[in-house]
């Protein structure tokens, strides 16, 4: 079994706010955090990538419904009935439960029938199957004398005004994100692949296309995309392979 | 959004000084070494020659300002460096002057840019407002106290000047026809709030101690009137939208009434209200 990488660049175009835990609050000071690591260094969880890349693959199975998108749902849907076979095989040798066995099939059947690409983000109630797995992207150090990391951040201010007849209600919030500029790395693994019926090749061009919609500033990172932030570049830079 | 994005472009085209600005928060004190006098004088700012006219008054006003409120900018700044200040107009404000205080609810489908801003465009000004007008509003001679005068001695606001045209990006599930419609009433909406503004002049100019001052003010109300027939044709995809702060509360919000109260700033280069651009669909 090996584990292919594809390692990738995102640099913020404008400010980037992914919700951190929270923080104390100051009144007037800043009361929204982004994350931050433990160096207090900023990061983009891998869950956050992952969160919008699966936005990016719904809208591609939606709109497009032809070449990789189709290929990609068709070979879950061969992995997944190949899986069933090869477990009421093992099931007939067992004599298994009746009843636990028409419930495994029901399951089998259903998740076939709806088996799109958005399986590689993975599939609920089905482990070990071919999937996509995010790590953390860490910030690139430009500066490695630096002993903060303030210049990596903006304090934004939003001020909300409501029209209340008594007067404007104003709702100032105060948020530390990830200024434009910065850049950071990170890899989504491409986990036992070798397992679908379509080569790797295709799964790798699919995400790197997928990956290249952030480009074209529709699709963001983070929180409050609709209010500018979240803007990123994203390059794949490399491709390695990682025997296992 | 549900439905396929589409990307707009548009050109946004100030006709007034706008005020950007998140204010206390990374506001820059002269007492804390955050800048000099010396920079305010050499960075062709305080730019209200129409009030500050002579050589005396232009160094006492230098000397007085003793704070600086910056415009929008991204990243952290110890110091007020503009040069090297990456500033911007935030997505957010262009957004939130079409969304008109939750009443338009298509607004929320709406994905709207950063427009990045160069620096020599900005200038730093004094806010100018009128005061000390008589709390009962009658206009006998002896209750003829408003003024137009600098509000907070102490303080200059970076702005983005009047005439300056930026290109910005929005992206929507929503027809262009539908972004046309929610263009068509923000802009609805701020021709009656300056009209509010002009019938608001016409209230208090007989308040105003000096002749002067009421003709700051109705020079004011004709330049409203001029933008108001002029230079805008929604025919054209072109609208105005009232930006960033400083405004009043008369061109805050739309407002139900016709006799609502709030404060008037002037741009004393333009003589209009701070925040008056005008959009163009593209």
């Amino acid at each position: 079994m090996s584990t292919q990488a594809i390692r990738l660049k995102v640099t913020t175009l404008s400010n980037l706010f992914i919700g951190g835990p929270p923080t104390t609050f100051e009144i007037g000071g800043v009361d929204m955090y982004t994350v931050t690591d433990f160096e207090g260094k900023p990061y983009i969880p891998g869950s956050s990538l992952k969160g919008s890349l699966r936005n990016i693959v719904r809208d591609l199975v939606r709109h497009h419904k032809d070449g990789q998108v189709l290929k990609i749902g068709q070979a879950y849907r061969e992995y997944l009935d190949a899986q069933l076979q090869e477990h009421m095989k093992r099931i007939e040798q067992l004599n298994g439960d009746t009843e636990k066995v028409s419930r495994m099939v029901e399951r089998y059947n259903n998740q076939m029938e709806h088996a799109t690409a958005e399986c590689l983000f993975g599939m609920e109630g089905f482990n070990h199957t071919p999937k996509l797995i995010f790590n953390d992207l860490k910030v690139i150090a430009t500066d490695v004398q630096r002993d903060s990391w303030e210049h990596l951040f903006s304090i934004d201010a939003k001020n909300k005004i409501h029209p209340d007849p008594q007067g404007p209600m104003a709702n100032p919030r105060f948020y530390k994100t990830v200024r434009p500029g910065v850049a950071f790395t990170g890899e989504i693994l491409l986990h036992r692949m070798e397992l679908l019926p379509v080569g790797t090749d295709v799964i790798r061009s699919f995400i790197e296309s997928a990956l290249q919609q952030f480009n074209e500033g529709i699709y963001r990172l983070g929180n409050s995309g609709s209010r500018g932030y979240g803007r990123v570049e994203v390059a794949v830079i490399q491709e390695e392979s990682d025997p296992n | 959004m549900t439905g396929r994005i589409h990307k707009y472009t548009y050109r946004l085209q100030t006709l007034s000084s706008v005020v950007l600005s998140p204010r206390g928060h990374q506001g820059f004190y002269r007492a804390a070494g955050d800048f000099t006098e010396e920079q305010i004088k050499t960075m062709n700012s305080l730019k209200q020659k129409d009030v500050i006219d002579d050589d005396v008054n232009k160094k006492q006003d230098q000397h007085r300002v003793k704070i600086i409120y910056p415009f929008y900018q991204y990243g952290t700044y110890e110091r007020y460096q503009p040069e090297e200040t990456q500033y911007y107009i935030p997505g957010s404000s262009i957004k939130g002057a079409l969304y008109l205080g939750n009443t338009e609810k298509d607004a929320i489908r709406l994905q709207v840019d950063d427009i990045r801003i160069n620096y020599n465009d900005l200038s730093l000004y004094r806010l100018y407002k009128v005061q000390h007008l008589p709390k009962d509003n009658e206009s006998d001679e002896s209750k003829k106290s408003g003024e137009i005068k600098i509000f907070f001695q102490n303080l200059a606001v970076e702005m983005l000047d009047a005439c300056k045209t930026y290109t910005g990006e929005m992206f929507s599930d929503l027809t262009l026809e539908k972004i046309c419609d929610l263009l068509e009433k923000a802009h609805n909406k701020n021709q009656r709030k300056l009209q509010l503004l002009i019938k608001k002049v016409d209230q208090i100019l007989e308040q105003m101690k000096k002749e002067e001052d009421q003709k700051i003010l109705q020079q004011m109300q004709k330049n409203i009137e001029d933008i108001l027939l002029n230079k805008t044709n929604v025919e054209d995809r072109k609208y105005i939208l009232i930006l960033g702060g400083y405004k009043g509360r008369l061109l805050a919000a739309p407002w139900e009434t016709d006799n609502m109260e709030g404060a008037i700033y002037i741009d004393m280069n333009k003589v209009l209200p701070h925040g008056l651009v005008t959009v163009t669909l593209e």
